[in-house]
C-alpha cells in the first residue's frame, strides 16, 4: 500500500464514521507527516503501515478525541415539525370535513416521517408496515365494514420481515404459516364458511413444506406419512361421520410420534433456529387467538378489538430490542389509548392529545444531541484539570 | 506508617501520558521520532502513541511547530506547554508516591 492509498483509506474510513471535516483534516495531515517522517527514516511502505496501524485501529484509538456528526440537522427538523403538521391536518380533516374517524390517522405521520428519514434499507419497509396496515385496516373498516378478515393485513408485518430478512428455504418455511392462515380465512369468509371446519387441514402443509425442503431420512418420511394419514383421518371422520368435533385428534398421532423420537429439535432444524423467531411466532399466535376469542365472545366489537393486534408489533419490538428505545412503542401505545378513550369514554375530541406523547417521549429519551457532537473525554479532562 | 494513596484508573492511564510528557520535556521531538523511541523502550504498539500525542495536544499540554526537514518532508515537532509541565509534575508526584508506597510494603515484608 502506498502513502496515497493509506491516506485515502484513512480519509474514507473517517468520513464513513461521520467524523467532522475539521477533525478529519487535522488527523489526515498528521498522518501524512508521520508517514513522511517514517519514509525519511528509510522505512518501507509495509513497515510504515505496520507501525501506523489500519484506518480502523486508528479510528478506534482516536475516537475519544474526535467529534462525530450523528445526524443531519435538516432531517431532524422535518421530524420535529411533523407533530405540528399532524395537528393541523387533524383539525382540517376533523373540523373542516367532520371526519374525526379518519382524522386521528394524521398523527401516524409522526412515526412515519421519523422512519422515512432515519431508517434505511429494508428496515424502513419493515418499520412502516404496522402503520400502513393500520391505515388500510381503518379505511377499509370504516368504508366497507371489512374489519374481518381485513385484520389479516397485520400479517404484512411478519411477512415483510421474513421476505426481507431471510433467504431461500427459511423464507418459504417462515412464510408458510401466514400464507396458509390468510388463504384459510379468505376462503372461509369470502367463499364458503364450511371451510372453517375442513380447511383446517391446510395447516398440515406447514410441517410438510418444512420436511420437503430438507434432506429426507427415515424419520422424516415416517413423519410425512403420519401427517398425510392424519389429514386423511381428520377429513374422513369429518365428512363421513360428521365428526368434526373430535376428528382433529388425528393430528395427535404425528405430534406424539415427534415427541417419542425426540424430535423436539426437529422444528428448530427446520427454520426456527432463532429463539427470537420462536418467541415472535408464539406471541403472534397468542395475540391473534386472544383477538379472536375476545371479538367472537363479546360480539359487535370488531371496530375496536383490532387494537389487540397492535400488541404484536409491540411484542416484536420488545423481543428484538427490549425497552432500549421507549419511543418505538409509543405510536402503538398512543393508538391503543386513543381508541380506549374514544370508544369507552366518548372522548374523541380530546383523545388525539395522546399522540403528542410520541414526540415528548422521543425528546425525553433521546440521548443524542440534535446535530453533532461527541467530543470527548478530552474536554472533560480539561474541565477537570485542577493543575 | 505510609501515606494513604488512591490508586485510580486515571493514574494507570496516566502512565503513558507521564512517559510521553517527560520525554518531550527532556527533548522536543517530531511525531515519528516519539513513536519510535517509546515503542522501542516500552515495547508498546506504535499506533497507540499518536492518539495520545493528539489528545495531549488537544488538552493544550503540548504545542506543535513545523520545521523543514533536510530530507524533504516537513516535520511537526511537539513542545511541552506550561500547563503540560504542571500536569507532568502532578503525574510525577503521584507516581513517586505510589512507587515509595510499593517499596515500603516490599521492604517491610523482606524485614519480617
Amino acid at each position: 500500500m502506498s502513502k496515497e492509498q493509506f491516506i485515502n483509506e484513512l480519509t474514507s474510513y473517517l468520513k464513513a464514521r461521520n467524523v467532522i471535516e475539521s477533525d478529519i483534516k487535522a488527523v489526515v495531515e498528521d498522518y501524512k507527516e508521520l508517514y513522511g517522517e517514517a519514509q525519511d527514516r528509510g522505512l518501507s511502505d509495509v513497515e510504515i503501515f505496520e507501525k501506523l496501524g489500519t484506518p480502523r485501529s486508528i479510528y478506534l484509538a482516536l475516537r475519544d478525541t474526535l467529534s462525530i456528526r450523528y445526524v443531519s440537522s435538516n432531517r431532524n427538523k422535518i421530524v420535529a415539525v411533523s407533530p405540528f403538521v399532524a395537528i393541523i391536518l387533524f383539525f382540517i380533516i376533523g373540523l373542516g370535513f367532520n371526519l374525526y374517524d379518519y382524522a386521528w390517522m394524521s398523527f401516524l405521520l409522526i412515526p412515519i416521517s421519523a422512519i422515512l428519514i432515519n431508517v434505511k434499507g429494508s428496515d424502513r419497509i419493515i418499520s412502516l408496515t404496522p402503520f400502513i396496515s393500520i391505515v388500510i385496516f381503518m379505511i377499509t373498516g370504516f368504508l366497507f365494514d371489512w374489519w374481518h378478515p381485513m385484520w389479516l393485513i397485520f400479517f404484512s408485518i411478519p411477512i415483510s420481515a421474513i421476505i426481507l430478512k431471510t433467504k431461500n428455504k427459511d423464507t418459504v418455511i417462515g412464510l408458510s404459516p401466514f400464507v396458509i392462515t390468510i388463504i384459510y380465512f379468505l376462503v372461509a369468509v369470502l367463499i364458503n364458511p364450511e371451510f372453517y371446519r375442513y380447511g383446517f387441514a391446510m395447516y398440515a402443509l406447514i410441517p410438510i413444506i418444512a420436511i420437503l425442503l430438507h434432506p429426507l431420512n427415515t424419520k422424516r418420511i415416517t413423519m410425512l406419512i403420519l401427517i398425510v394419514l392424519a389429514v386423511f383421518g381428520h377429513l374422513f371422520a369429518g365428512f363421513v361421520y360428521d365428526g368434526w368435533s373430535y376428528s382433529w385428534a388425528a393430528y395427535l398421532v404425528p405430534v406424539i410420534f415427534g415427541i417419542i423420537i425426540g424430535d423436539i429439535t426437529f422444528e428448530s432444524e427446520l427454520g426456527w433456529r432463532d429463539k427470537k423467531q420462536k418467541s415472535t411466532l408464539l406471541s403472534l399466535i397468542v395475540i391473534v387467538a386472544v383477538y379472536f376469542a375476545v371479538s367472537y365472545l363479546v360480539g359487535g366489537i370488531w371496530n375496536w378489538s383490532w387494537i389487540i393486534l397492535l400488541l404484536f408489533p409491540m411484542a416484536s419490538i420488545y423481543i428484538h430490542n427490549g425497552i432500549k428505545h421507549p419511543v418505538s412503542f409509543m405510536p402503538f401505545i398512543a393508538t391503543i389509548t386513543f381508541m380506549i378513550l374514544g370508544t369507552f369514554f366518548g372522548l374523541w375530541d380530546y383523545a388525539w392529545l395522546v399522540y403528542l406523547s410520541i414526540p415528548i417521549v422521543a425528546i425525553v429519551t433521546d440521548k443524542k444531541p440534535g446535530i453533532t457532537i461527541k467530543k470527548s473525554k478530552v474536554l472533560e479532562e480539561i474541565d477537570d484539570d485542577s493543575i | 506508617m505510609f501515606r494513604r494513596y488512591n490508586l485510580n484508573t486515571q493514574f494507570k492511564k496516566g502512565i503513558l501520558d507521564l512517559v510521553i510528557l517527560k520525554s518531550v520535556q527532556d527533548q522536543e521531538m517530531y511525531g515519528f521520532e516519539i513513536i519510535e523511541k517509546l515503542s522501542d523502550l516500552l515495547s508498546i504498539n506504535e499506533n497507540t502513541i499518536y492518539p495520545i500525542l493528539r489528545r495531549l495536544t488537544e488538552q493544550k499540554l503540548f504545542e506543535t511547530y513545523t520545521t523543514d526537514s533536510p530530507l524533504g518532508a516537513k516535520r511537526k515537532y511537539y513542545r511541552i506547554t506550561e500547563r503540560g509541565k504542571k500536569r507532568l509534575n502532578n503525574y510525577l508526584n503521584e507516581y513517586n508516591t505510589f512507587i515509595n508506597n510499593v517499596d515500603e510494603i516490599l521492604n517491610r515484608r523482606n524485614d519480617q
